[in-house]
């Protein structure tokens, strides 16, 4: 009888201790929004490409910011700037058509309409129109459930 | 080590029954979360429906589901395509109304989180589609005037129409003729071109009234929790432990994450396992009896329905309208032959499988999965073979069915 309390009050000390042991998931630190930054083809734009929040999530149609300088840094405005893309090893598209919907100053911009619907890498594109010219840059983004 | 164990071991002690511990890799746990009712949230609004949400529609709506007066013979219902004995299925390869139509009845459990309706993705709300069976030959057979007319006649559904929506039904039935609408027979749609714009938009708004009324039931017609719930749960200690899987379901649950196996999770992902959207498995309708392009066509369809978000008969303000205002509109990707993803839970209950119930068991499902008809024959498609064993196939199954409640009856006939 002694031996079974001894049991059971080892267990819930353990299982307490268990509780509030941190797991693998809340060390992570790459909760921050991510960003992938690249240089146009013909080098006329550097762009960096993010979403608005967070990291980018399979499923839900979401916004991302788009910031686009010239490669000596100054801000581009103003700008048209279609976007399109795809699963290029599923032979697929967007399933949406974002849209920049926003300028925010500096060269940044405000796009909505972006929706992953699996995971997999994913190919984003940006053709963007300017005073200095038209140029394109790509972006593989590599999602995981 | 050992604490962790005994921990462990405590859990499920406490929890009642033990349960046999499966050791699921820190990726296999997070991927049985993202499938489980736990990770499902509430339905998402649909703002072109401000009655989406209201109880008294809903019940009114629900009156409307079950009511044969609305075909024009007198004898279907929704209901007859969306039983709730069968999981709101009719076990029928294509669907049987006044006619036999082209493809397999869905499903309406948790239709609420669909995005797009119709397996060709026609219409953007459910009480938009709520609205074309009245009208479909080879469904109810009726006429939008018609349906007017028998909520207009009976006591009960006026006075509950005036108090769902405030607005008097104040339809004069003399002057409007027995049939019309756009979409019935040749003679209701001479009537309803005889019409004029006032009257049609004043039987529309009415129409759209009742659509709306049976989209607030539908959207309370949610998935019940599974084995699989239950099991999800209880590793990731969101409950007790009290679900195991067998060795089977649990190979099959691994096959099923397997994106070099398999890629199941590609287009069936989250709790309801569906990506919502539309995919090619070179099942498309090229010839024969049942041609059928599927989001080809359905992609126009929506765009053209006076019945979408940013329709005059939508309660959405045009910026909430975000699936219309950044739908993809290229035709050009391989949308000529794609359908929409379905959910994967109840499969138990919603035989026949396939848009056009091509496949009476899900073992012939796997087997089309598994060697996909050629590019060459059905045009390109999305899916490569799986090479997978009949063993295997059998556990992939097993997981499958650990997706469906015990229970098809919902009760909510009134």
């Amino acid at each position: 009888m002694k031996f079974r309390v001894v049991t059971v009050v080892y267990l819930l000390v353990c299982l307490v201790a268990v509780s509030v042991m941190p797991s693998a998931h809340a060390e992570s630190t790459e909760d921050s929004s991510p960003g992938w930054e690249s240089v146009s083809n013909n080098e006329l734009y550097r762009v960096v490409v993010r979403p608005e929040q967070g990291k980018p999530v399979v499923g839900k149609m979401h916004r991302w910011i788009i910031e686009v300088l010239t490669t000596d840094g100054e801000p581009v405005y103003p700008a048209q700037i279609s976007i399109g893309g795809g699963m290029q090893g599923h032979g697929h598209g967007l399933p949406t058509q974002p849209q920049v919907i926003a300028y925010g100053g500096d060269g940044v911009y405000l796009i909505d309409g972006m929706r992953f619907n699996m995971e997999g890498e994913w190919q984003l594109s940006f053709v963007i129109a300017s005073d200095y010219g038209r140029d394109r840059v790509d972006f593989d983004i590599l999602l995981e459930f | 080590m050992l604490c962790t164990r005994a921990g462990l071991l405590a859990a499920l002690l406490i929890g009642g029954t033990a349960v046999a511990e499966i050791d699921w890799t820190e990726r296999e746990k997070r991927l049985l979360g993202s499938l489980s009712l736990s990770a499902l949230e509430t339905p998402p609004a649909n703002p072109s429906n401000r009655f989406a949400d209201d109880e008294a529609a809903a019940a009114f709506g629900r009156q409307l589901f079950f009511d044969e007066r609305f075909s024009g013979d007198g004898d279907i219902s929704c209901a007859t395509c969306h039983q709730p004995e069968r999981y709101f299925t009719d076990g029928r390869a294509r669907s049987l109304g006044a006619g036999e139509a082209m493809r397999n009845s869905p499903t309406l459990i948790g239709t609420a989180y669909n995005r797009w309706f119709y397996w060709d993705g026609r219409r953007d709300s459910l009480w938009a589609q709520a609205l074309i069976p009245f009208e479909a030959a080879d469904e109810m057979g009726s006429s939008r005037v018609a349906v007017l007319r028998v909520v207009a006649s009976d006591e009960d559904y006026r006075t509950e129409y005036e108090r769902v929506f405030g607005a008097p039904l104040d339809i004069d039935l003399e002057s409007l003729p027995a049939h019309a609408g756009p979409f019935g027979s040749e003679e209701a749609r001479d009537a309803w071109a005889s019409l004029s714009l006032e009257e049609q938009q004043y039987v529309n708004r009415i129409y759209s009234n009742l659509g709306k009324a049976i989209a607030a039931f539908e959207r309370t017609l949610l998935p019940e929790m599974t084995r699989l719930d239950r099991h999800a749960d209880g590793v990731l200690g969101r409950a007790p432990a009290t679900e195991t899987l067998s060795e089977d379901e649990v190979a099959g649950a691994r096959l099923f994450f397997d994106s070099e196996k398999t890629q199941c999770l590609q287009c069936h992902n989250g709790p309801l396992l569906t990506n919502g959207e539309f995919h090619n498995i070179g099942s498309g309708n090229f010839s024969g009896d049942y041609l059928d392009f599927g989001r080809d066509i359905g992609l126009r369809a929506v765009l053209m329905d006076e019945f979408n978000c940013l329709g005059p008969y939508s309660d959405a303000e045009k910026y909430q309208c975000r699936e219309l205002l950044f739908l993809n509109r290229d035709t050009h990707l391989p949308l000529r032959g794609a359908f929409k993803v379905p959910s994967l839970r109840g499969l138990r209950h919603t035989a026949p499988y396939f848009h056009d119930g091509r496949f009476e068991t899900l073992n012939e499902v796997l087997g089309f999965y598994n060697n996909p008809p050629p590019v060459a024959l059905v045009g390109p498609h999305e899916l490569q073979p799986m090479a997978l064993t009949d063993a295997e196939l059998a556990q992939l199954e097993a997981f499958l069915l650990t997706l469906s409640g015990a229970q098809p009856h919902y009760h909510v006939a009134p």
